[in-house]
């Protein structure tokens, strides 16, 4: 398999500095946005980015190109993370089923970017969580389809009926005279 | 091999990927441009998901912080490494340039002849000189 990061993680497991430089540079931002879009707040993604690094610093030197690309290793990973910390907010709901819509969202004033932006984050932490990260992982991290099922580690199937649950609902919370 | 896409497959996509091309399935993706051209109300279809991906694009996350990507950095086993290598060489400088003192200090020393203090070395000897002198000279 081409692994587009893969010259990248060889020398970052070899310990070039620059290389390390640039892969922080590189992931950094995509990994945090990843793990703000499925915590939510900043409370917790900066602990799950630092831990997620520390295994990337660990894996990279031992990591064998052609099964996977790094980069969907990583969000493999940033997902067990996430979901372990929500778990430990005792956040998840008990089932995968439709949340009802956050009645915030119809509220006065949703006009401005950052207002919309919140507005959009609100209903994404709505959603059920096998929900958003198919979301997350296909709109904002821009995987492909079968990197997104494979960090989900789901069928292509059921990546695309999380993906069309989760956008019936979002839809059913977003759309409203103020947004 | 030649992929045909339905109606069904069609909205199932839509539904799933939304309107951004760069989103569906990269092996359906042509037959989906060569379906979109044979079916009329596509178009409906198309404006129809595009909106929930505007709502979507609405999303902005803040950039990480800078202490963020230091300790990130930091934690980076080789730039450990590389911190601890720049650490033994400032010490190793700094114990060159101590022991060079202590030689230069010492060779000096050993050249320069020492100073005669009056009444150095005798037993009556004190700071201000000799007691028993001091006595005599009452």
């Amino acid at each position: 398999m081409d692994d587009p990061d893969g010259e990248l993680i060889r020398r970052v497991g070899a310990g070039d500095t620059q290389a390390i430089e640039q892969f922080v540079r590189l992931k950094l931002p995509r990994m945090t946005a990843l793990a703000h879009r499925l915590l939510g707040d900043m409370r917790d993604v900066e602990d799950v980015v630092q831990e997620l690094f520390v295994r990337v610093w660990r894996q990279a030197p031992r990591w064998r190109p052609g099964q996977a690309r790094f980069d969907t290793w990583m969000h493999r990973v940033a997902l067990n993370l996430c979901t372990d910390r929500l778990r430990r907010r005792r956040e998840l709901p008990l089932s995968d089923s439709w949340d009802a819509p956050d009645p915030a969202l119809n509220a006065d004033g949703l006009i401005e970017q950052a207002e919309r932006s919140v507005a959009v984050d609100k209903a994404l932490q709505a959603l059920p969580p096998r929900q958003r990260e198919a979301i997350v992982l296909i709109y904002y991290q821009h995987l492909t389809p079968q990197e997104a099922a494979t960090a989900m580690d789901v069928g292509a199937e059921a990546l695309e009926s999380l993906l069309a649950r989760g956008r019936r609902t979002l839809r059913a919370m977003l759309k409203g005279p103020e947004l | 091999m030649r992929i045909e896409i339905t109606d069904e497959r069609f909205r199932e996509i839509l539904d799933a990927y939304g309107a951004d091309p760069a989103n569906w399935p990269g092996a359906e993706r042509a037959a989906i441009f060569a379906h979109l051209r044979g079916v009329v109300d596509a178009a409906v279809a198309l404006e129809e998901a595009g909106e929930l991906d505007t709502m979507l694009a609405w999303s902005m996350v803040p950039p990480p912080s800078v202490a963020l990507h230091e300790s990130v950095l930091a934690c980076a086993p080789k730039m450990r490494m590389a911190r601890r290598v720049r650490l033994w060489w400032a010490g190793l400088a700094l114990a060159t340039v101590a022991t060079a003192g202590a030689f230069a200090g010492a060779a000096a020393a050993s050249v320069l002849s020492p100073i005669e203090l009056p009444g150095y070395g005798r037993a009556d000897a004190t700071a201000f000189g000799s007691v028993l002198e001091a006595g005599n000279e009452e």
